[in-house]
């Protein structure tokens, strides 16, 4: 060994800190690279620009790198506009386990709020105390003399008779915002009308919400994204990816634009390669990850980014407990192997069928909730270069050979 | 594809592994669960890292709030036996309230599959860092021939037979006391395991250390 055991695991440890695929960066930090064309961030971050208060829905793959493209369009925007770009991670500031309608608009109100904390107007006092009421609860005394009137039930007028109902006809698709809410929407205009000087607009980014089933999305959604667009404030989310399949598609329309953050074509697109390439080459240098071996990191991890770190980190940790102090093409085989492993695990007999007819004929069709969950398990990969393209994810391939021969 | 593929790891090499990173991993355990949890438990701490082991909670909120969780250096053991689809996916969307720390997934077999269909998110996170109970056939047989010891860690590989050489010649010495080797050469020892690998943590990689128990001849 070359170095002294303690430095080793000194070194080894930054390395693999660098790698650890839980890790986000913002735009700014040192590891950040950028992409060989306009990454999806400076697209919305232009489009921001251009259409100040429209709403925006981000899906792809778990780990393809949506909150990294979400934070390069909020410090895009600030850096270059009249707007305020705020970013929430919603699951770091409310229990999605819990019902969520109404939440992004309180979340909205207490970070505006913050925003003209400094602005002592009684409108203002009063919107900021309203938003604070909302989020964290209130306790009012109610008389009982206020139910003494209260009969039960609809009189109507004095003389005798009933009320018939008559349904209209037009069904609206989404139901009329709510009283509450529409309460909100006044008290957040009022607190946008005192933003500070320099800043007309606000953008606010919800990250995490892709973590939500499609039914706990729709609600939010029908409610909250609609009502911040009725305050004129611009929005950014991000989505469960299942909604841009079959009978969710209206949900996309409620937003102004959707946008794909796909895995990247490592395998076709040599630009794509050249990119993963260096975003393993500026978190981890020659000594411990030489070229060769990094290229092949890039090709198992399909164009994943959390892929490619994982495995990185997977090769890393190999080559330490090895002892040996470079990763060779035997670690990134074994971290791969492992990978490969974990990913087969929990699949069923057919969607390993699935999974070998995308193989053999490269056919797939998501239309069900095993295939949805098949992509988003990242086990299928969706290429959007020009046309739309499967592959079984390449840790994957290998066992499902084996599998085939038993 | 069947649970046997994953690869084994005896709970140190496990630890050791996990301890390096500050990330998520999985350790499936198929028998002697609390005992595993425990000796988890005992191998992080060996570490330098404060473990705590908790069932995995159905409300994560409550459990951050009311946990010990505030230690940033707090290394945390989420013991899920039979865990169902259901608590993983909750497990999955309010994973945030255990914020970025080392965690660690110790599963009941019936547990992984469930975990992989619910928790989409924690398992991207996992990557392939899961790993089966076991200890290394090979470390097994050697200490087993060495005659007198007890077999802990599975670590020490690739110096087995000087490290049996020198327990075979001082056994009596040692008798009683939990000893480290690096091939034949004694780095501590101590009546205590847990002391003894305090004395190792941060030293030395403990994959090339062998520590043993000298069992005396009666």
């Amino acid at each position: 060994m070359s170095t002294r055991q303690p430095e080793r695991l000194e070194r080894f440890r930054k390395y693999i800190a660098r790698l650890d695929p839980a890790g986000r960066l913002r735009q700014g930090d040192t590891l950040y690279v950028e992409p060989p064309d306009r990454s999806l961030g400076d697209e919305i971050a232009l489009r921001l620009q251009l259409a100040p208060e429209s709403t925006h829905l981000i899906v792809g793959g778990i780990g393809a790198g949506k909150t990294t493209q979400v934070r390069r369009a909020l410090s895009q925007v600030e850096q270059t506009s009249d707007t305020k770009a705020l970013y929430i991670d919603v699951s770091k500031r409310h229990d999605l386990d819990t019902d969520i309608e109404g939440v992004l608009l309180v979340l909205t109100g207490l970070a505006v709020g913050k925003i003209v904390q400094a602005d002592k107007s009684k409108d203002v006092r009063t919107a900021r105390k309203a938003f604070s009421d909302w989020a964290h609860g209130t306790r009012v005394f109610v008389s009982d003399h206020e139910h003494d009137d209260d009969g039960g039930g609809d009189q109507g007028d004095d003389e005798p008779g009933y009320y018939v109902s008559h349904p209209g006809v037009i069904h609206p698709p989404f139901p009329p915002l709510g009283s509450d809410t529409e309460e909100r929407i006044q008290a957040l205009q009022t607190l946008l009308k005192a933003l500070p000087d320099g800043f007309k607009h606000v953008v606010i980014a919800f990250d995490a919400l892709d973590r939500l089933s499609i039914e706990r999305f729709r609600s939010v959604v029908t409610e909250d994204i609609r009502a911040l667009q009725a305050a004129g404030v611009a929005v950014v989310v991000v989505g469960p990816s299942r909604v841009v399949y079959g009978t969710n598609r209206p949900l996309v329309d409620i937003f102004d634009r959707l946008h794909v953050q796909p895995a990247l074509d490592v395998e076709k697109n040599p630009d794509a390669t050249a990119f993963f390439d260096s975003i393993l080459a500026k978190r981890a240098d020659e000594t411990v990850l030489p070229s060769a071996e990094r290229l092949a990191l890039v090709t198992w991890s399909g164009g994943v980014l959390r892929d490619l770190l994982s495995l990185a980190h997977n090769a890393v940790e190999e080559t330490f407990i090895s002892g040996e102090d470079t990763v060779s093409a035997g670690h990134v085989e074994q971290a791969a192997d492992r990978f490969g492993r974990s990913m087969m695990l929990g699949l069923r007999p057919t969607e390993v069928d699935t999974l070998r007819t995308l193989q053999r004929r490269h056919s797939f069709v998501p239309t069900d909730d095993e295939d949805m969950a098949l992509l988003e398990s990242r086990r299928v990969l969706e290429y959007r270069s020009g046309t739309t393209r499967y592959v079984v994810h390449p840790t994957i391939t290998p066992h499902l050979r084996n599998l085939g021969k038993t | 594809m069947a649970l046997q593929s994953i690869p084994s790891a005896t709970v140190e090499q496990f630890a050791q592994r996990a301890a390096l990173s500050n990330s998520w991993s999985a350790y499936v355990v198929d028998h002697d669960f609390a005992a595993q949890a425990a000796r988890l438990e005992q191998a992080f701490e060996a570490a330098g890292l404060q473990a705590i082991s908790t069932i995995l909670p159905a409300d994560l909120r409550s459990f951050a709030r009311n946990s010990r969780l505030k230690r940033e250096s707090t290394a945390l053991i989420l013991v899920a036996k039979s865990a169902t689809t259901d608590l993983w996916k909750k497990m999955d969307i309010s994973r945030s309230f255990l914020e970025d720390r080392l965690t660690i997934l110790l599963l009941t077999p019936d547990s992984v599959e469930p975990l992989m269909r619910g928790a989409p998110h924690v398992v991207s996170f996992i990557g392939g860092a899961i790993w089966k109970s076991g200890a290394d056939k090979s470390d097994v047989e050697a200490v087993t021939a060495a005659g007198k010891t007890k077999t802990r860690p599975a670590s020490g590989r690739g110096n087995f037979a000087k490290s049996a050489s020198w327990l075979r010649d001082n056994r009596t010495e040692y008798a009683g006391l939990w000893v480290a080797l690096l091939g034949d050469t004694l780095i501590a020892s101590d009546q205590s395991r847990l002391t003894l690998q305090r004395k190792l943590s941060g030293n030395l990689s403990l994959r090339d250390v062998l520590v043993v128990h000298v069992e005396g001849d009666s």
